[in-house]
């Protein structure tokens, strides 16, 4: 689809070579083999009439929530000896009702959360509820999280449809009585958005859980509860690697996940995540759905945050607040020891390092890490240095060449003729474990020659 | 997706099924299944349920066949329809948020950048850590950057098409672009000097 329509926009060669693999990696060209499924579904249905059809389907739903709610029934008088089949049964149903995708109207769904990924002793944790409406037609949203415990916002994050409010860089202070600064910034896409919150890293939202208990064999129907408020709801339970911070280490010890269905609806309405630790059951984290509804499309939501109290809403045309600020060496060194800068400023050379204002959790939980060092002449020549990521690089095939410093820098170069021929540049491996970036517009002798340079800041 | 004038296997295919023959829907399933699997695999991430969708999608496309112009390719008017199944399934599904309320900011610059990336791409090394990255920086996007991603960056759809599929005016599109760009500038600079350069120089 490359001819008469050319893109106006950027097109990236690397995106399109990494989406292709990422396909490539799951989804097998020889493995995909849809036509029988197709040719089944067809034969089944050609020969009924409508009305037929319908009533057959009636029918299998009527047979199949019968069987749900029977296995589930024998699931509570048998513990643990529940067959798979039920809760496969539960499994298939939710994933139905998953996949009926409301397409208009504003999405509201209220969920209390608490957390203790830092497995501390029970009731250390934090819990929170988070309010989050989606206009399914417009993109617009509003995401509000409380702390349950104080009433105080702990993080909002929204979009009116011109501007993009953000309180990143300001939250992590529930216990504050500062009021919570909340940036506006004009024409900003929503890149935090509810329905983009299912993916966070902790592997612990309920969408992932589910799509793990649908892969595991041995997930059991534990059966089923009744809440405090009425519903009742399917526990369906399986045992996975659960990824905890213990002592600032990430540790992934197995843990018992307990997933909600209403009984009902089959929807998903919560979840419940446990480790043993000390011979003793502790809660890691746990969900709650209290409100999931879809309000009439034009339905008034206060889009702009113009309904919350408590808050300082500070207009941030070009989004400065997230801006990497310069800072001093010192000021480096004691905010990121793991910086490497050159042990001198070359001859010619000025030097300017930056860090980002909000220094976000990386992954292996040592702390802040990302930080740039630059280092240019009157001609525009520059060496630049600055952090990459906190762990070793695992796949090195596409250096053109490695170098090795005295104190045990590793340099792996890239080969990058076609952007401009005096770029050098690569990624560092340091003793350290991080993983650095070079460019430069220097030839690749003096970028040796610098790297032998390099030491932790002081 | 790089055919657009339908060849005469296709046609032949699309003729054959308008007159009931499952044969030509085989023919086109055979043609387009592994594409749309893996389109609809990168918006959901579910390599069964991008299946179902793409299974789905060619059933409609069967029921519709009737209202299908020939003389087009089948593969964009395909294709367009498993973005959009895909899309209405992320924006169902991606409602739970996770526990630690927090997100991988690192995640979202990469995300940012597939959103509009910049005409320098070279600079960022295609490895495993940075597949990855794009990967989890994919899972971060709404529904619709997600499918705006894979329409243009792996199904190769022109803007305009895009516009189409998306039932979106070109100005928004490119509109979303530009914000997604000057957002790309605050927050993108670690990756690669160029922009972060530009973001200096605007200061």
């Amino acid at each position: 689809m490359k001819d008469n329509h050319k893109p106006t926009g950027n097109k990236n060669p690397t995106i399109q070579s990494m989406l292709d693999h990422l396909a490539k990696e799951t989804i097998l060209p020889e493995k995909i083999d849809l036509w029988p499924a197709i040719r089944a579904n067809l034969a089944a249905s050609k020969p009924l009439s409508q009305p037929k059809e319908l009533s057959m389907n009636k029918r299998f739903v009527f047979t199949t929530l019968a069987a749900v709610l029977v296995l589930s029934i024998v699931a509570v008088f048998v513990a643990k000896n529940v067959t798979t089949v039920s809760a496969k049964e539960i499994l298939d149903r939710a994933y139905q009702v998953q996949t009926q995708a409301a397409a208009q109207g504003i999405e509201h769904i209220r969920t209390e959360i608490y957390g203790n990924l830092e497995a501390q002793p029970e009731e250390q944790g934090l819990y929170t509820t988070t309010d989050n409406y989606l206009d399914l037609q417009s993109d617009k949203f509003r995401r509000i999280s409380t702390d349950n415990q104080t009433g105080g916002l702990i993080d909002v994050a929204a979009y009116d449809g011109s501007n993009a409010y953000s309180s990143d860089g300001t939250k992590g202070a529930p216990q504050s009585a500062a009021p919570l600064t909340i940036y506006r910034t004009p024409q900003n896409p929503p890149t935090t958005s509810v329905e983009t919150l299912g993916n966070g890293n902790s592997g612990l939202d309920t969408k992932a859980l589910f799509d793990k208990m649908r892969s595991d064999p041995q997930v059991q129907l534990a059966g089923k509860e009744t809440w405090k408020d009425g519903r009742k709801v399917y526990v369906l339970r399986s045992e996975q690697p659960i990824r905890v911070l213990i002592a600032n280490e990430a540790q992934s010890p197995n843990g018992i996940v307990e997933v909600y269905f209403d009984v009902d609806t089959y929807e998903l309405v919560g979840n419940r995540v446990t480790i043993q630790k000390d011979g003793k059951e502790l809660l890691i984290g746990s969900q709650r759905t209290l409100v999931d509804e879809t309000l009439p499309e034009g339905s008034s939501v206060a889009w702009d945050l113009s309904d919350l109290q408590g808050v300082n809403i500070v207009d941030d045309p070009n989004g400065e607040h997230a801006l990497p600020e310069v800072t001093s060496v010192e000021a480096l060194a004691a905010r990121i020891p793991s910086a490497y800068l050159l042990q001198t400023v070359p001859d010619g050379f000025s030097l300017e390092v930056s860090v980002l204002p909000k220094q976000f959790a990386n992954r292996s939980g040592n702390g802040p890490f990302f930080y740039e060092a630059g280092y240019v002449n009157q001609t525009g020549d520059y060496f630049d240095i600055r952090a990459f990521d906190d762990t070793p690089l695992e796949d090195t095939s596409w250096a053109d060449e490695i170098y090795t410093t005295a104190s045990g820098l590793v340099l792996y170069f890239v080969n990058q003729p076609s952007i401009d021929p005096n770029f050098t540049g690569g990624l560092m491996q340091a003793p350290n474990g991080h993983t650095y970036a070079i460019d430069s517009t220097l030839p690749r002798e003096t970028v040796r020659e610098l790297m032998e340079q390099l030491v932790l800041v002081k | 997706m790089t055919v657009k004038i339908p060849s005469l296997e296709e046609k032949s295919a699309i003729a054959r099924l308008k007159q009931g023959d499952l044969d030509g829907l085989e023919a086109l399933v055979k043609r387009h299944q592994v594409r749309a699997v893996s389109a609809a695999y990168l918006i959901v991430r579910d390599p069964k349920l991008a299946e179902d969708i793409v299974q789905e999608a060619f059933l409609r496309a069967a029921e519709k066949i009737d209202q299908f112009d020939e003389s087009r390719p089948f593969g964009p008017w395909f294709l367009r329809s498993v973005i959009n199944a895909s899309t209405k399934v992320v924006r169902k599904q991606k409602r739970f948020i996770p526990l630690d309320g927090t997100r991988d900011e690192e995640t979202t610059k990469v995300a940012d950048w597939l959103i509009d990336p910049d005409p320098h791409p070279e600079q960022i090394v295609e490895t495993q850590e940075t597949r990855q990255m794009v990967w989890e920086a994919l899972g971060e996007l709404t529904a619709g950057q997600r499918a705006v991603i894979v329409m243009r960056h792996f199904l190769e759809m022109s803007e305009a098409e895009m516009t189409e599929e998306l039932d979106r005016p070109l100005t928004t599109v490119r509109w979303r672009l530009k914000a997604a760009r000057n957002q790309l500038r605050r927050l993108l600079h670690f990756f690669w000097k160029s922009e972060y350069q530009e973001a200096q120089d605007e200061r």
